[in-house]
């Protein structure tokens, strides 16, 4: 996992805009540096739901709560051998790396891809105060079709969604964690949303 | 279809997950970032003490829950924390006996200078006491007294690393993280003779020595205790010390040893 994230941010100091997030992700690498202990309590604090999500929505949720276990299990031990020198590791679509290794290990070893659609948020939802019972109920099947819709996708599509969309990596960031070109990221983008949005109109392939 | 639905990419965001604190706990402690604490008893009442894998981290008068935590939040930051069946091996007898050498704590998050003012004042066994020019010297800094004081008035583990042996220059208590009163309650509860120290330093002794093994200590040492009466000599310093030829106690190192 090491060289890949370090391969990573070289490219992005050279071509990607530095912004807020980048400035955030760099103090982070700074903590770590300089107490791996203290920086790592931060680290799961500022990364964990983007590791969560990655793991419940690529992979399959039974399995994901293991899989974040062992994501940051993994990230540590990395972490405590690099002796302080953390220049040029772009901390995001790196730890997106490690969850999605195990993600795909995880389809190997059982042998099919991920399947079941989840039924969770809904109670999050319906305890939303900010909005009305119409609002809530509409909102939770809306949330939950999309969460199944997405499982349908061709894993590429459904990777690159997650990943893009859902996780809020930049594109380059996916095609980093995917290792594949920005131009198939892309693509894979396109074709997933078109697949979705004509899924979420059509009633009629709504549950396949 | 619901006429307002906003956008695919906002509906595909709010897919996102959090990380409920459960987990969060469960995955620091996986990697050895949870201190658990609980709660022990110690010769001047309860007290919460928070530890790791590699040792005891906070010592605190807090036993109230709420308290304890935030008291912990304060000095650990966001660091895990889990409540524990028991204290580490050892640490219930230690805090008994006020022998603690032996029990590990981990003082990471502490400068340097801290950890080598705790580390000296680790050295002082129970029933004894020192002033706090005597850590200063022993750890090469023989002008930052008043330094040494700051750290050991921030000593996370209070108990376990004796902070309560370091007194005044002029033989009184001084201040403690505890309370002054509790100093001198644990100083007495070991059997150090307070009353002795006191007294010889308003009459301006700081050591006394034995006549007939010319070697001079800290008037709380065990050794300075067994001398007889008949033999015994007052010393002012170490100057004096020196014009009647005496020699330091290897025990209490009344002339710091170097490092």
């Amino acid at each position: 996992m090491g060289p890949h994230g370090r391969a990573a941010c070289t490219a992005c100091n050279r071509s990607g805009p530095a912004g807020v997030h980048s400035t955030v992700v760099a103090q982070l690498n700074r903590r770590l540096e300089s107490d791996l202990d203290a920086g790592f309590v931060d680290l799961v604090d500022e990364m964990g739901a983007m590791v969560v999500s990655v793991a419940s929505r690529v992979g399959d949720p039974s399995s994901a709560e293991e899989i974040v276990q062992e994501t940051f299990v993994r990230a540590y031990r990395w972490l405590s051998s690099q002796e302080g020198d953390l220049d040029g590791l772009e901390i995001r679509p790196w730890l997106a790396s490690i969850t999605m290794n195990l993600v795909r290990n995880e389809y190997r070893r059982r042998g099919r891809r991920p399947t079941v659609p989840l039924a969770d948020r809904s109670a999050e939802v319906l305890a939303d105060p900010g909005r009305s019972v119409e609002e809530r109920i509409v909102s939770i099947d809306a949330t939950d079709r999309l969460a199944r819709l997405l499982t349908c996708l061709p894993v590429p599509q459904r990777e690159a969604i997650v990943l893009r969309h859902v996780a809020g990596l930049t594109t380059r960031q996916t095609a980093v964690v995917m290792d594949c070109p920005t131009g198939t990221v892309k693509s894979h983008l396109s074709r997933g949303l078109a697949a979705l949005r004509s899924q979420l109109t059509d009633p009629t392939q709504e549950s396949p | 279809m619901n006429v307002t639905a906003p956008p695919l990419t906002t509906r595909l965001a709010a897919l996102r997950l959090d990380l409920d604190s459960d987990q969060r706990d469960r995955i620091l402690d996986g990697v050895g970032l949870c201190d658990r604490y609980c709660v022990v008893d110690t010769p001047i009442g309860l007290r919460t003490i928070a530890f790791n894998d590699r040792g005891v981290v906070l010592v605190s008068a807090a036993v109230d829950t709420d308290a304890f935590t935030e008291e912990f939040r304060s000095r650990r930051g966001n660091r895990a924390l889990r409540s524990a069946d028991r204290p580490p091996r050892g640490v219930v007898t230690a805090l008994r006996t006020g022998r603690g050498r032996t029990v590990p704590t981990d003082l990471r998050s502490l400068s340097e200078f801290q950890r080598q003012v705790l580390a000296a004042a680790r050295d002082i066994p129970a029933g004894e006491v020192r002033p706090y020019q005597w850590i200063a010297e022993r750890i090469g800094r023989p002008k930052a007294v008043r330094a040494v004081g700051t750290a050991l008035g921030a000593n996370p583990v209070p108990l376990i690393i004796p902070c309560h042996r370091v007194i005044r220059g002029d033989g009184r208590c001084g201040g403690y993280v505890f309370g002054g009163q509790q100093k001198e309650a644990l100083l007495r509860g070991e059997g150090a003779n307070l009353e002795v120290v006191a007294d010889l330093h308003g009459r301006g002794i700081r050591y006394v020595a034995s006549a007939t093994t010319g070697v001079f200590c800290h008037p709380s040492c065990h050794q300075a205790r067994r001398i007889t009466p008949a033999h015994r000599v007052l010393v002012r310093d170490r100057a004096e010390a020196d014009r009647l030829g005496l020699s330091p106690c290897r025990s209490c190192q009344p002339v710091p040893v170097a490092a």
